[in-house]
């Protein structure tokens, strides 16, 4: 047993030199050549083998086998493997000195055969663990390792079992690194599958956005034509009957004026009757002239996109455009106060109303009443629709202006109405509240400023 | 008009309708090309009342109306008197709910707006037809009764003789 105060002072410079030099290698392999090399060297051997504990193995197997030429060597001739046992087992340094004097019961019979004179066995340790041995030997008589050489192996050893740990550990680190890499590109790969798939259903949605818009607008298209034909209808059937009318009660009169005795009763009859139905005719094609030209204000199709507008002008509008759904049950109520022009896009803010009225109308089953109450306070217009239909469950409250969220029958509702209503008023700087008791009515409440940074009307626009 | 009032053979027609426009052109065109006595309400309760006191052989109602619609109006005309015959005209968007409301109901035709004078014509001509064929059948249902009672009433009296 040999003590590290063995080690003189010669040999502790030595050791602090190698210890920078085998600290500074983290590639294993080249670590446990250059302990070998180092070891051989400093000790001057014939050759030394380098055997390390593989993990989770008790087997020592051979990591460097070199020759004092630093050649390779092939192991099977170096080892003499009761040594190395011992060394392993008791996890003690081995010092054989001068083999033949030494012969006896522990001598190994490959000692002799391979006419080796002196070995010197250390074992490689860290944290009091055994991970391997530095196994040394000389056939040179002449020259046999000593005590002092023992000691100085053993610091050699700590230091060697101390890097070799490091490097063991850098290599772990450094396959978890690469694992990691790999990892992460598999992450990535996957991320981006991910990604493409997510890409793929959000242009599906997109498409059916778009046709659920399409099918919207197409929905209020045909709120609209239904409308607009029931207006026209009345007057049209008027003017269509008149029109034949007058034709027969104008063949009366040529055939009365060729007759030599006309009968100046009847005559008269019939010119009253044209003057009756020509004042008839007169009304009904104001009245298709009303509906004509609300239509023409509700969709603004002959001016810009955005115009300064007076919003009354464009519920006006929109109420004529609606009143086949209410004219028969019901009551409509207008509330208007003093408001200012406003700025904005008139036929989207026509959609908004004709949006809300017409859930309005829907709202009632029967007979009701719609209020529609105008204001202006703090720059700001407040149209409110308010009915006194069904009402919304608060439950669904929170998801009127969802996109998709309709209460009404399939075929009725797009369930897209009040989610575009809420973007056509976000979209002009305003903001849009719903209030709704069950079985009293709800009111949609829009405010919009009058005008907003980055919206101009056309006069503005015109030089 | 006074001269038709007296004579008891012209068909009466009725017309209902809240557009006044409606009403004075389908009784222009009816006074000019028939003999049938018009009367026109844009009011079905005082259409009600008019039926209720005189007699009418042809209902003609709008669909839609703001006090009653035109379904509901017929439907009580057919309380009063179901020998009535009942037209409705529609200018209806949904067609064919109003087409099923008038099944419900049971009524002679429904005519469209705008419509055709002509056809009108015939329409109207065709109810009273009906109307007409329909009054007959009762008074000769009534007589045959008559006569049965009667020959019910000589049968016992024959029997009586006998006895």
């Amino acid at each position: 047993m040999s003590d590290h105060s063995n080690i003189t002072h010669a040999q502790l410079i030595t050791l602090y030199e190698v210890s920078g030099k085998i600290n500074s290698q983290l590639n294993l392999q080249k670590l446990l050549d250059e302990i070998m090399d180092l070891a051989i060297k400093l000790l001057e051997a014939e050759k030394g083998v380098l055997l390390l504990r593989e993990r989770g193995s008790e087997e020592l197997t051979v990591q460097v086998a070199r020759s004092i030429e630093k050649n390779s060597i092939p192991e099977v001739v170096a080892l003499s493997r009761s040594i190395i046992n011992k060394v392993k087992s008791e996890g003690k340094p081995v010092l054989l000195q001068k083999v033949p004097d030494m012969h006896g019961a522990d001598a190994s019979s490959s000692l002799i055969r391979h006419r080796i004179k002196s070995v010197i066995c250390v074992p490689l340790k860290t944290r009091e663990h055994l991970i391997g041995t530095i196994y040394l030997d000389t056939t040179d008589s002449g020259h046999f390792f000593k005590e002092e050489d023992l000691a100085f192996l053993e610091g050699f050893a700590n230091l060697a079992g101390v890097a070799i740990e490091n490097a063991r550990t850098y290599k772990k680190l450094e396959n978890l690194n690469t694992n990691l890499e790999s990892l992460v590109e598999e992450r990535a790969v996957e991320v981006q599958d991910k990604h493409r798939e997510l890409q793929k259903a959000y242009d599906e949605l997109q498409t059916t956005q778009l046709q659920l818009l399409r099918s919207e607008k197409m929905a209020s298209l045909g709120m609209l034509v239904a409308g607009v034909a029931h207006e026209i209808n009345t007057p049209l059937g008027s003017i269509s009957s008149n029109t034949d009318t007058f034709l027969r009660c104008f063949r009366r009169l040529k055939e009365a004026a060729g007759k030599p005795a006309p009968d100046t009763l009847a005559r008269q009859k019939t010119v009253d009757m044209l003057d009756k139905l020509a004042r008839v005719n007169e009304t009904a094609c104001d009245r298709i002239c009303n509906i004509v030209k609300s239509l023409r204000n509700f969709a603004r199709l002959d001016e810009e996109d955005i115009k300064t507008v007076d919003l009354h002008e464009g519920i006006d509008s929109t109420l004529t455009l609606t009143a086949h759904l209410s004219r028969n049950r019901i009551k409509v109520n207008k509330k208007y106060g003093d408001l200012p022009k406003i700025t904005c896009y008139a036929n989207q803010i026509n959609q908004v109303f004709m949006n809300l009225l017409v859930n309005a109308c829907q709202a009632i089953r029967n007979k009701g009443e719609i209020t529609i109450a105008t204001s202006f306070t703090d720059g700001k217009i407040c149209v409110a629709v308010s009915d006194t239909g069904a009402g919304i469950e608060s439950a669904a409250l929170e998801k009127v202006f969802d996109p998709g969220f309709t209460t009404k029958g399939v075929g009725v509702g797009t369930g897209l109405g009040l989610s575009i209503t809420y973007k056509i008023v976000e979209e002009h700087g305003g903001e849009i509240k719903v209030e709704s008791v069950r079985g009293q009515g709800t009111t949609f409440s829009v405010y919009l400023p009058i005008a907003r940074s980055g919206m101009h009307g056309s006069d503005s626009i015109r030089p | 008009m006074s001269d038709k009032e007296t004579d008891n053979s012209v068909e009466k027609i009725l017309i209902l309708d809240d557009e006044e426009m409606v009403t004075t052109s389908l009784s222009s065109f009816l006074e000019l090309e028939t003999e049938y006595d018009i009367i026109t309400f844009t009011r079905g309760s005082e259409a009600l009342e008019h039926i209720r006191n005189n007699s009418i052989d042809l209902v003609i109602s709008d669909y839609l109306m703001p006090d009653m619609d035109g379904i509901t109006f017929l439907a009580k005309v057919k309380e009063i008197d179901p020998k009535i015959t009942r037209i409705i005209l529609t200018g209806y968007a949904d067609k064919e709910n109003a087409i099923k409301a008038i099944n419900d109901v049971g009524l002679f035709q429904y005519i469209e707006k705008p419509w055709d004078n002509d056809d009108l014509r015939i329409v109207i001509r065709n109810g009273l037809e009906k109307q007409k064929l329909m009054r007959e059948l009762d008074r000769k249902v009534g007589e045959i009764q008559k006569a049965y009672g009667d020959l019910h009433g000589l049968h016992r009296e024959i029997l009586k003789a006998f006895a």
